[in-house]
C-alpha cells in the first residue's frame, strides 16, 4: 500500500536520510525503530510532507504520492506528531473536527462516533480544553484526531513517549485495535521493546539508512538490535 | 462637565467600535502570515473611497455599497498578498514590513492622484435629525454605525469560533505544522486571511467615510491605532481587541474633550508602550510571538 | 586604485563638482540629499551592521535638527557648537529610547521605535512653548566657516564642504570600527544572536551602542539641516522622512560603507532629475523600494559588488597559505579550568518537570559522555550550564564561582562554551572571520584603541591571527579559510563549530551531538580531535547518540532519563546495567 523508496532528506545542509526504502502492505502494522537521530520522525515528515524529498519516491496505492501535506491526508494517510501537537486552545471536540478537516460534512458523525467508541475517556473530555487533560489523555486525542481523518494509514510518531507505563500497555492494545478496524499503521518508536510487541514487522534505522529488517518475531532477539541501540 | 463626559464617552464608543473592526484584519493577518501588514491603513482608507464611488458615481444605497467595498478591497488585498507579501515569506521579516510599507506610500499616492487630496464625505441615507437621549446628542446615522459594526465584530467572531475555515485559521495561528496534518491548505488560507483582513478594514473605512470624511492619508494613524489594540487585547482575542478599542475611543475622546485635541493620538501610543513594558513579547492566546 | 584613493577622490568631487552647477536650486537638492546622508548612515549603524530593525530611528534626524536649532536661537549657542551639542542630545534621547524599546522582542521591537518616534512627532507638535509646534522654529542661524566678507566662497560651498568633511571623519572612523572588535561583534549579533551571546558577546550592550551611534550621527545631520535650511518643523519628525530615510539605505545598499551615500545622492537628485511632479513622488519611491526588496535587496553597492567577479571574498587579511597540518599546535585554554558541580539541579517549564535533582561533578581534564533517550533533558542541562536557561533550583559552580542563571556571555566569559544540536555559525562570514568573532573575549574591545589603532590594539590583532591560524590548522579548514561559512560541507562545519569554542579560550567545553551526521571516518577524526583537547587540558562533555563512539572516547558516561541521572560510571559498566538497558530499549508492557 505504501512504498517509499530511496528516500533522501534533510534540514538545510544536514542530510538526515541517506536512501530509505520500506513498505507499509494493508492491514500490517509496521515498525520503524532506532535510537535518537536516526532519522524515524524525519521519516514520517517526509512522507507527510513537512519536509522536502530530496531524492527518491513515495507511492499510496499504487500511485505516486506528491510532497504536499494537504494531498497526503487527503490521499488516506493521517500522522499523530510527535509530541501529540494538540490545539491546547481548543475544546477536545474541536480538535477532533479540524482532524476531520478533509471530510464531507455528513461523515462527521459517524467518525466521531467511531473515536469516541475507541476512547470513551475522551468522550467524558470532549468540552474540555485540550490542554487541560492529562498526558495519556492527550495522547488519545491526538491518535482519536489521527483517525478522524478516515485514513487507510495512521502513522504514530513515538506516542509512547513521556507516558507511564501502565498507559503504554493500553496504548499497545489500542493500536491493535486500530489495525482490526481497517486502518493499516505505521509506528515510530524508541521504545524497541513496544514497538517489536505490537507491530507484525519492523526496519532498524541508524543515521539515516535501514542497517536491518524483519518480522518482529525474529527481530526480538536479535542480538545486532541491541547493538545498534547501545554501540556495543 | 458631566454632559461634556458623557457625551465624549458615547461619541468614543462609535470610534472605538470602528477601530476595533480595523484591528481584527490586522490581527487576524498578524497571526497567521505572522507580517505586519503596513498597507492595512490603506486598505481602509480603499474601502472608505471605494464605498464613497459606489454611492456617489454607480448611484448604489448605502449598506450595499459597503458590501461592495469590502469585497472589492478584499480583492485588492488578495493581490498585495500575491506580489507582494508571498513572494517574500521565506526572507527575514522585515522585508514584507517594508514591502507593504512600500505599497501603502503608493495606494496613499495613487488615491491622491485619483480623487485629489481634499476630504470628501459619503452621502449619508440618514436623516439629520437628532436623537436626544437625557444629556447626550445622537444621530441616527451614529446609531446604525455602531450596530453595523458591532454586527460585524460579531460575525467575525462567529465565524472564526464556529466555522471550518475559521477553526483553520485558528489552527494554523496555533500550531502550523499541527495545521498542516490536519490537511488544512496553508497557501489557500493564507490567501484567504488576507483578503478577510482587508475586508475587515474597508468596513471599518467606509463606516468612518459615511460619518467623517475619507482623504487619502486618512490610514496613517489607524494602522498604528489598530495595532496597539492587538498588542493590548491580545493577539487571538476578539473580546479583548474589542474590548480595548472601545477603551481606546473613550479615552481618545475624554482626552480631546478635557486636555486638548492635539494629544489624543498619544493615548494609543503610550498605552500600547506601557503594555509591552509590562509584557514585551505581547499577550497571545495563539501561542507566544514567533515574529 | 586602493579603496581610501577611490574614497576620498569621490568626497573631494561631492563638494567641489556641484560648484560647476549653475542653478542654485540644484546646488539646494545636492546639499540637501548629502545633509540627509548622515540619516542614512546613522540608520545603517542600527539597521545594516548591527541588524536591528528599529523602524522609527530616523526620527532621530529631526530631534538633532531640533536640539540645534533650540540651542542656538534660545540658549544662543554659535551655530559651530550648537550642532555636536544637539547631536549629543539626540544621543541622549536615543539612550532613553533604545532602553526601553531594546526590552521589546522580535517584530515589538520595530513597531515601538514607530510608536516612540510618533510620540517625538506629536509632542513636537502640541508644546508649542519649547518647539513652537506645527509652525515650527523659524530664523535658524546659518553655518558660517568663513566670515561675511570673504563673499567668494558661497553659503552652499561652505556648507557642502562642511558637511563633506564631516562625513569623510565619520566614515573613516566608522571604517576602523568596522575592523575591529566591536564591528565583528555587530555583525556576529545580526546573523546569530544566541550563537555571538554564547560566544561572549552581550548583544545588549552592542545593540545600545549602535543605536546611540546611529542617533548621535542622525543628529548631527538634523543639526546641519537646521542651520541650512534656516527652518525646521514637525514635518523633519514625520512618517514620511522615516520612509525616504529607508529606501535611501536599502536602495544604496544596507550594510556596506558607501550605501547610504550613494543611495541619498542618487535618491535625493533623481526624483529632480526625473521631473517627476511632487504629486507622484511617494508613488515612485515606493515602487523603487519594492523593486529594491524583491529583485536587489543589496541595493546599488550590491549590485556593483556583483559586477565585479574578481572581488576575493571580503576578509579583515589576506589568505593563510596553506601549510601542511603536520601535528597541528593545540590551543590550550585560556582561562583557568577548574571543577564543574551541578547540586540538586531541577528544572520546570508549565508544569512539566525538565530535570530534577541532577548532580553532577566533572574534574578538569575528564571526557564526560551525557547519553539516555529522547527527551531525557540532555540538552536543557547544557542550556542550564551555559546561561540560555535559568535552572528553577539547584546550583551550578565552575571554578567555585555560581554560574546558575548567569547570561550566556558572561558564563562564556568565565571559560565555559558550547557547540549545538543543529548547525550554529556566522554563515555569511568567512572561516577564518568565524573564528576570530569567537576569539572576542580575549580580543582589545575598547572603542578609542580601535580608533586610534594604537599598539595595543595592534598587537591584540595580531595576537588574534597567530589563534585564528592555529585553530584553522588544528581543524584542518586553513585550505578553505576565505569561503564563507555556508559554502562548507557539512562534516567541515560541524568541525567549524569546534574551532569557535576552542576560539573562546574556554577550559570547559560542552559539545551537543557533534557527530550527528558525520560518516564513520569523519566521526573517527572527530574523536581523535577530543582526545587531543583532553591531553592540552581541556574539560569535555559530549551529547552523543552514537554509542560506539561515545563508550570507546569517554572517561565516564553520565545517564538520563526522563530528567533524572540514573547512571554515572565508567561505559562498560554502562552497557551492561539494566536501568540504562531499559532506559534505552524501553520496558516489556505488562502482556495483554
Amino acid at each position: 500500500m505504501l512504498e517509499v523508496i530511496e528516500l533522501h532528506a534533510g534540514y538545510g545542509r544536514m542530510a538526515v536520510l541517506h536512501g530509505i526504502s520500506l513498505t507499509v502492505n494493508a492491514g500490517e502494522i509496521v515498525s520503524l525503530i532506532g535510537s535518537n537521530g536516526a532519522g524515524k520522525s524525519t521519516t514520517l515528515r517526509t512522507i507527510s510532507g513537512l519536509v522536502a524529498l530530496r531524492d527518491g519516491e513515495i507511492r499510496f496505492k499504487g500511485a505516486a504520492l506528491r510532497n504536499r501535506p494537504a494531498e497526503v491526508v487527503q490521499s488516506g494517510i493521517s500522522q499523530v506528531p510527535e509530541g501529540r501537537r494538540l490545539f491546547s486552545d481548543m475544546t477536545v471536540h474541536e480538535n477532533l473536527l479540524l482532524g476531520a478537516y478533509t471530510c464531507a460534512p455528513g461523515e462527521l458523525a459517524e467518525r466521531l462516533e467511531q473515536v469516541y467508541d475507541l476512547f470513551p475517556r475522551v468522550r467524558e473530555r470532549s468540552r474540555q480544553h485540550a490542554g487541560s487533560l492529562s498526558g495519556g489523555e492527550q495522547q488519545m486525542v491526538a491518535i482519536g484526531r489521527g483517525l478522524m481523518a478516515k485514513p487507510q494509514l495512521l502513522m504514530l510518531d513515538e506516542p509512547s513517549m513521556g507516558l507511564a507505563p501502565k498507559l503504554v500497555a493500553q496504548l499497545a492494545e489500542i493500536i491493535k485495535r486500530i489495525r482490526g478496524l481497517g486502518v493499516s499503521v505505521l509506528l515510530v518508536e524508541q521504545n524497541a521493546r513496544l514497538a517489536l510487541e505490537i507491530a507484525d514487522r519492523a526496519y532498524v534505522l541508524q543515521m539515516g539508512m535501514i542497517v536491518t529488517q524483519g518480522p518482529s518475531a525474529t527481530l526480538r532477539g536479535d542480538p545486532f538490535v541491541r547493538r545498534a541501540y547501545l554501540g556495543l | 462637565m458631566f454632559e461634556l463626559a458623557l457625551q465624549q464617552v458615547v461619541n468614543g464608543l462609535l470610534v472605538g467600535a470602528i477601530y476595533a473592526l480595523m484591528a481584527m484584519g490586522l490581527m487576524v493577518i498578524l497571526g497567521i502570515l505572522r507580517i505586519i501588514n503596513m498597507a492595512q491603513g490603506e486598505l481602509y482608507m480603499l474601502g472608505g473611497y471605494f464605498c464613497y464611488v459606489a454611492v456617489v458615481t454607480l448611484g448604489v444605497g448605502y449598506f450595499p455599497a459597503v458590501i461592495l467595498a469590502m469585497i472589492a478591497t478584499a480583492g485588492v488585498g488578495v493581490i498585495i498578498d500575491r506580489l507582494a507579501v508571498r513572494p517574500l515569506l521565506r526572507r527575514p521579516f522585515y522585508m514584507v514590513f517594508l514591502s507593504t510599507f512600500a505599497v501603502s506610500m503608493m495606494l496613499e499616492n495613487g488615491a491622491e492622484l485619483v480623487w485629489g487630496p481634499d476630504p470628501q464625505s459619503i452621502p449619508s441615507p440618514f436623516s439629520p435629525m437628532p436623537i436626544v437621549i437625557g444629556p447626550i446628542f445622537l444621530t441616527s446615522q451614529k446609531l446604525f454605525i455602531f450596530a453595523v459594526a458591532l454586527v460585524m465584530i460579531a460575525a467575525f467572531a462567529a465565524f472564526l469560533r464556529w466555522t471550518r475555515s475559521g477553526m483553520a485559521i485558528r489552527a494554523l495561528a496555533r500550531d502550523r505544522d499541527a495545521a498542516l496534518l490536519m490537511g488544512i491548505d496553508a497557501d489557500r488560507m493564507q490567501s484567504f486571511t488576507f483578503g478577510l483582513g482587508s475586508a475587515l478594514a474597508a468596513g471599518a473605512g467606509a463606516l468612518l467615510g459615511a460619518m467623517f470624511n475619507v482623504y487619502p492619508t486618512m490610514g496613517q494613524l489607524p494602522l498604528l491605532k489598530g495595532f496597539a489594540l492587538v498588542v493590548m487585547g491580545g493577539m487571538g482575542s476578539v473580546v479583548g481587541v474589542f474590548v480595548s478599542g472601545l477603551i481606546l475611543g473613550v479615552a481618545e475622546g475624554l482626552t480631546a474633550g478635557f486636555l486638548s485635541t492635539g494629544y489624543v493620538d498619544l493615548v494609543a501610543f503610550v498605552t500600547m508602550l506601557a503594555v509591552l513594558m509590562v509584557h514585551p513579547e505581547g499577550l497571545s492566546r495563539w501561542g507566544k510571538s514567533r515574529v | 586604485m586602493s579603496r581610501a584613493g577611490i574614497w576620498l577622490l569621490s568626497l573631494l568631487a561631492l563638494a567641489l563638482l556641484p560648484s560647476l552647477m549653475p542653478n542654485a536650486y540644484v546646488q539646494y537638492v545636492i546639499n540637501s540629499s548629502l545633509i540627509l546622508a548622515f540619516a542614512t548612515i546613522g540608520l545603517n549603524v542600527i539597521f545594516g551592521y548591527a541588524g536591528q530593525h528599529a523602524f522609527g530611528f530616523p526620527v532621530f534626524f529631526g530631534v538633532g535638527a531640533y536640539a540645534s536649532a533650540l540651542l542656538a536661537t534660545q540658549a544662543i549657542f554659535p551655530v559651530g557648537l550648537a550642532i555636536p551639542f544637539g547631536s549629543v542630545i539626540t544621543g541622549a534621547v536615543s539612550a532613553v529610547i533604545g532602553f526601553f524599546s531594546f526590552r521589546l522582542r522580535g517584530i515589538y521591537f520595530g513597531v515601538g521605535t514607530i510608536a516612540f518616534a510618533y510620540v517625538i512627532y506629536i509632542v513636537a507638535q502640541n508644546w508649542v512653548e519649547l518647539t513652537h509646534g506645527p509652525m515650527g522654529i523659524p530664523l535658524v542661524p546659518p553655518l558660517r566657516l568663513l566670515p561675511e566678507s570673504v563673499g567668494v566662497v558661497g553659503r552652499d560651498v561652505q556648507t557642502r564642504i562642511a558637511v563633506v568633511s564631516t562625513i569623510a571623519i565619520i566614515i573613516f572612523g566608522l571604517d576602523r570600527l568596522l575592523h575591529s572588535p566591536i564591528g565583528r561583534a555587530w555583525h556576529a549579533v545580526r546573523e546569530n544572536e544566541s550563537l555571538a551571546s554564547s560566544l561572549g558577546i552581550s548583544p545588549l550592550h552592542y545593540q545600545m551602542a549602535a543605536f546611540v551611534l546611529g542617533a548621535v550621527i542622525s543628529g548631527l545631520g538634523g543639526g546641519f539641516y537646521a542651520h541650512y535650511v534656516g527652518f525646521i518643523s514637525p514635518t523633519e519628525l514625520g512618517f514620511h522622512y522615516i520612509g525616504v530615510v529607508f529606501i535611501m539605505l536599502i536602495a544604496g545598499g544596507a550594510g556596506t560603507l558607501p550605501g547610504p551615500i550613494i543611495g541619498s545622492v542618487v535618491f535625493g537628485v533623481l526624483p529632480e532629475l526625473l521631473r517627476v511632479a511632487e504629486t507622484a513622488r511617494n508613488l515612485l519611491l515606493g515602487l523603487i523600494l519594492l523593486f529594491c526588496i524583491a529583485v536587489v535587496p543589496e541595493g546599488l553597492t550590491g549590485i556593483w559588488n556583483r559586477l565585479r567577479p574578481e572581488r576575493k571574498a571580503a576578509s579583515d587579511r589576506p589568505s593563510v597559505a596553506t601549510v601542511p597540518d603536520v601535528a597541528a599546535e593545540i590551543v590550550s585554554p585560556a582561562t583557568q579550568t577548574g571543577e564543574l558541580k551541578l547540586g540538586g539541579v531541577f528544572k520546570r517549564f508549565e508544569g512539566l518537570t525538565a530535570l530534577s535533582d541532577v548532580t553532577l561533578n566533572v574534574q578538569p581534564g575528564e571526557v564526560v559522555g551525557l547519553i539516555g533517550p529522547n527527551g531525557a533533558g540532555k540538552t536543557t542541562l547544557f542550556n542550564i550550564i551555559t546561561g540560555m536557561l535559568a535552572p528553577t533550583g539547584g546550583d551550578v559552580f565552575y571554578c567555585n564561582r555560581e554560574i546558575g542563571g548567569l547570561r550566556p556571555y558572561s558564563i562564556a566569559a568565565l571559560g565555559v562554551t558550547r557547540t549545538y544540536q543543529i548547525t550554529s555559525l556566522f554563515p555569511e562570514l568567512s572561516t577564518q572571520d568565524n573564528i576570530r568573532v569567537a576569539t572576542h573575549l580575549r580580543s582589545c574591545r575598547s572603542v578609542l584603541a580601535a580608533l586610534l589603532r594604537n599598539k595595543r590594539f595592534r598587537d591584540s590583532e595580531a595576537a588574534i591571527d597567530q589563534t585564528v591560524d592555529r585553530i584553522l590548522q588544528l581543524v584542518r579548514l586553513q585550505s578553505r579559510c576565505d569561503l564563507p561559512a555556508s559554502a562548507l560541507s557539512y562534516g567541515d562545519q560541524r568541525r567549524l563549530e569546534i574551532g569557535l569554542a576552542l576560539a573562546t579560550g574556554a577550559g570547559l567545553i560542552l559539545l551537543d551531538e557533534p557527530a550527528a551526521g558525520l560518516n564513520a571516518e569523519e566521526t573517527d577524526e572527530l574523536c581523535d580531535l577530543i582526545r587531543r583537547l583532553r591531553a592540552a587540558g581541556f574539560t569535555i562533555i559530549v551529547i552523543e547518540h552514537d554509542m560506539r563512539m561515545v563508550m570507546g572516547l569517554c572517561d565516564r558516561i553520565v545517564v538520563l532519563s526522563l530528567g533524572r541521572i540514573i547512571f554515572d560510571g565508567t561505559p562498560t559498566a554502562a552497557a551492561a546495567h539494566p536501568d540504562v538497558i531499559e532506559a534505552y530499549l524501553g520496558t516489556e508492557t505488562a502482556d495483554a
